[in-house]
């Protein structure tokens, strides 16, 4: 499945990134980090044509020769960044847009915390489990 | 020359493929003609080369109008390099062909020349397949032909007569092509029938097809450049000088002589002619100037500039140049568009010879595949010639035709040209923004400016609204061109072409072009993401590159998504291509530009290396990767050998990123900065990368301690200083307690650091810093100061070990004023693990208050108090007094006076002028100036204070005590002692303020009550010693041994408690120049003077005397000290007192005449005035002087306070009426012997005076005998031992003032013994409530007695 799920903040710095085991941790920062850019292309793409029912969902990103970057955003501009293997072809669109919702409803349950400060790094235990479970599959 | 033109030819052969792509490729590049610049010769400096190639690239547009009269835009891309290779693909498209040269050269000498000709002609060889024309701009040399000497001005006559050395010649503007003028007009002539009139062919061009007769020509050639110079100038002048025999000396004398006026009179028309090559005027004086001569080999048209400032005129040169080159391009263009071949040849790219060896050349679809590339080619060339539209109709048929026969590599060209073509028509504006742009010289270091300057794409859409030209509309264009591509289909073409081309391995060049080609139309288009897909694919194109060239390619990635907007993907591949420079299969680390890659990589990573701007910004990046890039940096510079910037940059990872290191990491890099810091440490002072310029900023560990707050400290009390007038008028706040607008403003903006107390110059004053260790070890703050603006401080460094633990740990910095005035304190400096920072207060993000200011008072002197007791020591054994005040403490018993010698040092360097000491004590005014006494005057006689100096003032203090019993004591022993005879004086006693109202007011109802009891009670009481006396009262009551000894016991056991006195003896002083200032300091000593108990009155009265103008005052005191007392209650009378033993001594004193009572008393209404007014009186009459203890420690005391009851009233004040009584005619004084015989007369005579100052209203005057038993008994029925004769009873009448009334009566005595006869005057009965005496005393019935009585001794006959 994914081999890395970050949440980025409003102002483009990570609050959270998962990397999966045996992955060359920098190269994935990298990865989801240039993907802010085609995020933020896509972003100010859609707000130009008026419309209040935005996809959230922002699908492939771009790829590499070996990952595959998907991007989410949601409506406060905190943006899910999805990695996999280029050569995991099983997963298909629906899947990926699956797992942005539901890291959005696990996210959504992260703010809800009131000791929980907007942009600050999320540390909660839920959450890891949450994105371990959604990272095998489950 | 040879066998330079050898070297160049012994070139590898031409590769089939093209060495690299240029990455800022453009698709305005295909209508472009390709002019190569050069720089040729080894003299030019590459500054001035520099310069001039900018202005050519200039005139990159040149405006020809054609055969048909019409304009044709000319556009002209100059190159520095070329490779050959790229230039073998200009049958592939044609504008990768050079069609022209042009060499930039400096001469000094012949030699030079020669050089630079060789060159030239080499590289007219290089590119000989391609060439139209060229040119040879030839600088240092005049228009002639002669050398350009600098200082024109002050030839050097003579000092160099050889003419090599002279090289600089005369200053002359412009041109002309030098070498020999005859025969090029000729071959110009000659060429000119070829080709299309008006075109100024060139010799070179000519000469083109026939390269081996250059060749055959050169052994020629370097014959003539192995000529003397001196031949060449003669040569070309022989002519004019006419005689070769003329020494070579002579001429070069003559020109010298000559050049400056002339060349300057020929300089003007020259330059002001445009087309100056035609204007050859060689005068006379010329010809005798050192010239030098191009070989003969060299055919190219060459342009001669003394220097680039003189090359006025070389916009026009290159138009005409361009404009030649257009006219070849123009015929061949023509040529190609009108012949119909029988057999087109065949036109292929490089990589493609080999593929058709071999096949059919004359099938249908080969042959409809030649006549698809050369249509292709013509389209190309048309679309350089200006004519994008035809251009377009050429591409759309070539594209039917290569499709047809699946030709898809010229299909792709095709395409690619098409959408190039549309592109010139659609977005005219696209070349301009690259159009002055710095051409990517060869690879690696073209592009490092890039990111900067091109990068910022503007999302406004500015460039947009102008993206046709101007006054053009764009239906027109619609119309104009129906072929012309949509912008959506340009993007499909661009696709459809790249993908074809991907078919080709050889084409990845091609490919990439093209890719970036589209990208820059998709920019124009605002299609940002599609531009994205375009770049990521040119990533994907797998091409042989050499390592620069991939840097290179990595550079030209980042800089194309730089412009795209995506500036993380930019920088990911910036750093790619920093990390290319020094990868460890790289042979040759460029440590250096990967360096200053990774710099221009901090954008995108949101690294801005300031820390203050980094925490400004509220976007914080990517801290991992940020650290990474951190840490690349500090190794790069490392690597590179420069120490400071890697200690910079160690310590700005550090600092920046310090919220964002796990405790091991906080750990590791704070060893790391130490390590490098320690080799080359961090100032606060920006540092500049070589080469690039690049700013590092310092950095300041603000965060290294964290100051959580800064304290500044008042100084000591004892240093404080003071204005000496206080003249901070109270600010009217209005009416109001609180008010909001008050509030709101003024106060809470003016309160911001401004301290509210001042500093005093020379003082060590103080800041507190709470500082936090945020790091997980010990950390060693060294040299850590304030950093002070305004008024002169010297700050003192401290070195502070900062433990490592959580919470704010103090550090105190310290300083001296220098000088008065307002001082800022605006941050601190420190040197943390071997970086210095200044940080500053408006820099720390949670500190609120920028800075602070104190207000520095010029110096003030200081002095230190010492005290010493007179007593026990001399001054000696002064003790100091603690600094800020002093604390005097005396124990002293009451009633006992203590000097003390108060010292004050002065122990500054400053005198002290001026002083004031003031008491302020929580006492009665009265009271402190009763104990503490001083003399102001001998302090001010003292003045000034010498720095060192001292002066000291004495005080007495006196041990005031209210001798009076308290009242609570005696409440007790009313009850169990029977001395006091019930009635008033223990409330009348009062043990505080006898003044306080509340008290006088209870006492006055007592006193009211008391009077019903006045039967029964008499107020008197009679000691033993008094026994004798006349009784004032009716009741006697007399007992005491048992009672006073009771008495005792209470008043030990109960408050013999002492007191404390407490003062502060405040301490004004001022001198020097604080003095000038209005400002003083302050100090202060507090007295403290326990008071123990020594001597109490617990009960007085007061009883008659003997004599009629005194009385006794009895008082019954009591020692409570622990010693025995030596008591002098009278001058001459003394008792001793046992410790806690009480006696009962009588004070005769001077009776209060009735004139104080009137005056002092008559303002108070009640008796109670008299009674205080009597009390002050007796008070001042009595002192009580003992000495006791071990020392005969003297004290005194007085009854200040005593009141006494009404009845004692009359005794205390003078009777109103004197009394002269005689008997037998014999005055009777007290003590007089009266004698008698039994049964004679005795004449009483008695006489009543009125003292008093007004009538006395009738009185009753009473005599009375009795007999004193001399056991307490008196025996008044003396019926049968004596009568009288006359009245014994009777009222006199009024007596006016001073009038006497006298009455006298007989005595018959029966029997001997001793009488006594009592003569008492008392009020009238009848006038009793009206009286005057009502006011005197009005609760007591008056009776003044003639005292002692009167004593009669009778003898028997």
């Amino acid at each position: 499945m994914a081999v890395c799920v970050s949440v980025i903040g409003k102002e483009n710095s990570p609050l959270y990134i998962w990397v999966g085991n045996g992955k060359e941790e920098l190269h994935l920062h990298y990865l989801a980090h240039t993907a802010l850019d085609v995020i933020q292309e896509k972003v100010s793409a859609v707000n130009k044509t008026p419309g209040d029912t935005r996809e959230l969902y922002l699908g492939l990103l771009y790829a590499s020769e070996e990952y595959k970057v998907f991007g989410y955003t949601t409506n406060t501009r905190i943006k899910f960044v999805i990695i996999t293997d280029a050569a995991n072809t099983t997963l298909r669109d629906n899947e990926i847009r699956m797992m942005f919702r539901r890291l959005h409803n696990m996210y959504t349950n992260v703010v809800c915390n009131p000791f929980y400060v907007p942009g600050e790094q999320i540390t909660s235990r839920e959450f890891d489990k949450g994105v371990g479970a959604l990272v095998a599959g489950n | 020359m040879r066998s330079s033109v050898s070297v160049i030819l012994s070139n590898p052969p031409p590769d089939t493929t093209m060495s690299y792509p240029d990455y800022c490729t453009n698709p305005h590049h295909h209508q472009t003609l390709l002019v190569l610049v050069r720089q040729v010769g080894s003299q030019l400096k590459s500054r001035s080369f520099q310069k001039l190639y900018e202005r050519i690239s200039r005139v990159g547009h040149v405006k020809v109008s054609d055969s048909n009269g019409s304009q044709r835009p000319v556009w002209v891309t100059y190159r520095r390099e070329y490779p050959v290779e790229n230039n073998d693909w200009g049958d592939f498209q044609t504008h990768r062909r050079v069609l022209g040269i042009i060499t930039i050269g400096q001469v000094g000498s012949q030699s030079d020349l020669n050089d630079i000709c060789k060159q030239h002609e080499s590289l007219k060889v290089k590119y000989s397949s391609t060439l139209y024309d060229s040119r040879c701009i030839i600088l240092g040399l005049n228009p002639d032909g002669t050398i350009y000497e600098a200082d024109s001005r002050n030839p050097s006559r003579g000092t160099s007569p050889e003419p090599n050395g002279g090289i600089d010649g005369g200053s002359h503007p412009p041109t002309i092509n030098g070498h020999a003028q005859s025969t090029h007009i000729k071959k110009i002539s000659a060429g000119s029938t070829d080709r299309d009139s008006g075109v100024y062919e060139t010799v070179s061009s000519e000469d083109k097809p026939t390269d081996s007769d250059s060749h055959s020509e050169s052994p020629q050639g370097m014959s003539e450049g192995m000529m003397d110079l001196k031949i060449d100038t003669n040569h070309v002048n022989g002519s004019d000088s006419g005689s070769e025999s003329t020494s070579e000396v002579g001429c070069c004398d003559d020109s010298k002589m000559d050049s400056p006026r002339d060349s300057a009179v020929d300089s003007a028309p020259d330059s002001a002619h445009d087309t100056s090559q035609s204007s050859i005027s060689t005068s006379a004086s010329q010809s005798s100037r050192l010239s030098l001569q191009p070989p003969s080999n060299f055919k190219t048209r060459a342009l001669f500039y003394p220097t680039s400032e003189h090359a006025v005129n070389i916009e026009s040169q290159l138009q005409e140049f361009v404009s030649s080159l257009f006219w070849v391009l123009e015929s061949k263009r023509l040529d190609k568009s009108q012949e119909k071949l029988e057999r087109p040849p065949l036109l292929c790219a490089p990589f493609e010879r080999k593929d058709f060896i071999g096949l059919d050349m004359d099938s249908r679809t080969n042959k409809k595949r030649c006549v698809g590339r050369l249509r292709k080619q013509l389209a190309d060339l048309t679309l350089q010639a200006g004519l994008p539209t035809e251009a377009i109709v050429h591409y759309s048929h070539a594209a039917d035709t290569l499709r047809n026969c699946n030709d898809w590599l010229w299909l792709a060209a095709c395409f690619e040209g098409l959408c190039a073509a549309s592109v010139v028509m659609l977005y005219p504006n696209l070349r301009r923004s690259f159009g002055l742009q710095r051409y990517s010289s060869l690879g690696v270091g073209g592009n490092q400016g890039g990111s900067g300057g091109i990068g910022n794409r503007s999302r406004n859409g500015a460039v947009n609204t102008n993206s046709l030209p101007t006054g053009l509309d764009p239906i027109i264009v619609k119309q104009t061109s129906k072929h012309c591509l949509s912008p959506d289909d340009i993007i499909d073409k661009y696709r459809e072409a790249i993908v074809h081309y991907s078919k080709y391995r050889n084409a990845g060049v091609v490919e990439t072009e093209a890719s970036i080609k589209a990208v820059h139309v998709l920019i124009e288009q605002k299609r940002y993401l599609m531009a994205a897909e375009f770049l990521s694919n040119v990533v994907f194109i797998n091409l042989q590159l050499s390592d620069e060239e991939k840097i290179a390619r990595f550079n030209a990635l980042a800089d194309l998504y730089h412009q795209i907007g995506f500036h993380r993907k930019a920088s990911f591949f910036r750093r790619v291509a920093a990390m290319r420079c020094v990868a460890p299969q790289n042979q040759q680390p460029d440590w250096g530009q990967c360096y200053r890659l990774l710099l221009q990589t901090l954008e995108g990573y949101k690294i801005s290396l300031d820390p203050l701007e980094f925490r400004k910004d509220g976007s914080q990046g990517w801290p991992a990767l940020q650290v990474q890039i951190l840490q690349e940096l500090v190794g790069t510079s490392r690597r590179m050998g420069q120490n400071a910037l890697c200690t910079r940059h160690q310590a700005f990872l550090v600092c920046a990123m310090l919220p964002h290191l796990s405790e091991s990491e906080r750990k590791e890099t704070a060893n790391m900065l130490e390590s490098l810091s320690a080799r080359s440490g961090s100032g606060p002072a920006p540092l500049v990368v070589q080469d690039t310029g690049v700013i590092i900023p310092a950095v300041n560990f603000l965060n290294i301690p964290i100051c959580r707050s800064v304290r500044v400290q008042p100084p000591a009390v004892g240093r404080k200083a003071e204005k000496k007038l206080s003249q901070e008028a109270e600010e009217d706040t209005g009416p109001f307690i609180f008010s909001p607008f008050s509030s709101l403003t003024s106060n809470t903006q003016r309160a911001q650091g401004k301290m509210d107390f001042d500093w005093v110059e020379g003082d060590v004053c103080e800041v507190i810093l709470d500082l936090e260790n945020p790091m997980p070890f010990e950390l060693k703050v060294t040299s850590m100061m304030l950093i002070t603006e305004g008024a002169q401080f010297e700050s003192w460094t401290s070195t502070v070990v900062l433990k490592a633990e959580r919470g704010p740990q103090p550090v105190t910095l310290r300083g001296r004023p220098q000088g008065a005035g307002e001082l800022k304190i605006t941050g601190y400096s420190s040197t943390v693990m071997g970086v210095s920072s200044n940080c500053r207060l408006k820099f720390i993000p949670h500190m609120k208050i920028p800075f602070y200011t104190i207000n520095v008072v010029s110096a003030l002197p200081f002095i230190q108090i010492l005290t010493a007791n007179s007593n026990t020591g001399s001054l000696g054994s002064e003790r100091a007094v603690s600094e800020e005040s002093g604390n005097l403490h005396l124990s002293l018993s009451a009633g006992e006076t203590q000097e003390c010698s108060v010292v004050l040092h002065n122990i500054s360097s400053q005198p002290v002028e001026e002083i004031s000491i003031a008491l302020e004590s929580k006492m009665d005014k009265t009271l402190l100036s009763q104990v503490f006494q001083y003399s102001e005057e001998n302090i001010q006689a003292q003045l000034p204070i010498q720095p060192g100096g001292k002066a000291s003032v004495t005080l007495y203090v006196y041990a005031s005590s209210d001798f009076l019993c308290p009242s609570r004591m005696m409440d007790e022993s009313l009850e169990t002692s029977s001395l006091v005879s019930g009635s008033e004086p223990p409330s009348l006693v009062s043990g505080g303020p006898s003044s306080l109202p509340s008290r006088q007011s209870v006492a006055t109802s007592s006193t009211r009550g008391a009077r019903t009891r006045r039967t029964d009670s008499s107020a008197s009481l009679l000691s033993s010693r008094s026994g004798s006396s006349v009784r004032s009262g009716s009741s006697s009551s007399t007992q005491a041994p048992s009672s006073t000894a009771r008495t005792r016991t209470t008043l030990n056991t109960s408050a013999c408690t002492g007191r404390t006195l407490e003062a502060t003896m405040q301490v004004k002083y001022s001198g020097g120049s604080g003095l000038l200032a209005d400002y003083c300091r302050s100090t202060q000593v507090t007295v403290t003077v326990d008071v123990t108990p020594s001597l109490l009155v617990t009960r007085w009265d007061v009883l008659p005397a003997e004599l009629p103008h005194q009385c006794y005052v009895v008082l019954d005191l009591l020692n409570c000290a622990t010693h025995e007392m030596d008591l002098h209650y009278t001058p001459t009378k003394h008792i001793l007192i046992e410790a806690g033993d009480s006696c009962r001594v009588p004070i005769p004193i001077d009776r209060c005449p009735l004139a104080t009572l009137t005056q002092n008393g008559s303002d108070s209404e009640s008796g109670w005035g008299w009674s205080s007014v009597l009390g002050n009186h007796v008070a001042s009459l009595v002192e009580l002087r003992w000495t006791q203890g071990p020392c005969d420690t003297p004290g005194r005391a007085s009854l200040t306070g005593i009141t006494f009851p009404p009845a004692t009233h009359d005794l205390i004040t003078m009777a109103p009426i004197h009394w002269d009584v005689q008997v037998d005619g014999q005055d009777v004084v007290g003590g007089t012997e009266n004698t008698g015989v039994v049964g004679r007369t005795l004449e009483l005579c008695v006489g009543v005076t009125n003292t008093s100052g007004a009538p006395l209203p009738p009185l009753s005057l009473r005599l009375t005998a009795f007999q004193d038993h001399q056991n307490g008994t008196l025996n008044y029925r003396l019926d049968a031992k004596m009568t009288t004769t006359g009245a014994t009873k009777l009222t006199t009448p009024q007596l006016a003032e001073g009038e006497e009334f006298r009455h006298c009566c007989g005595l018959v005595f029966f029997t001997a013994g001793v009488y006594k006869v009592e003569v008492t005057c008392s009020p009238a009965a009848a006038v009793t409530q009206t009286s005057f005496y009502e006011n005197i005393t009005p609760a007591h019935q008056h009776a003044w007695k003639f005292a002692p009585p009167l004593e009669i001794t009778v003898t028997d006959a």
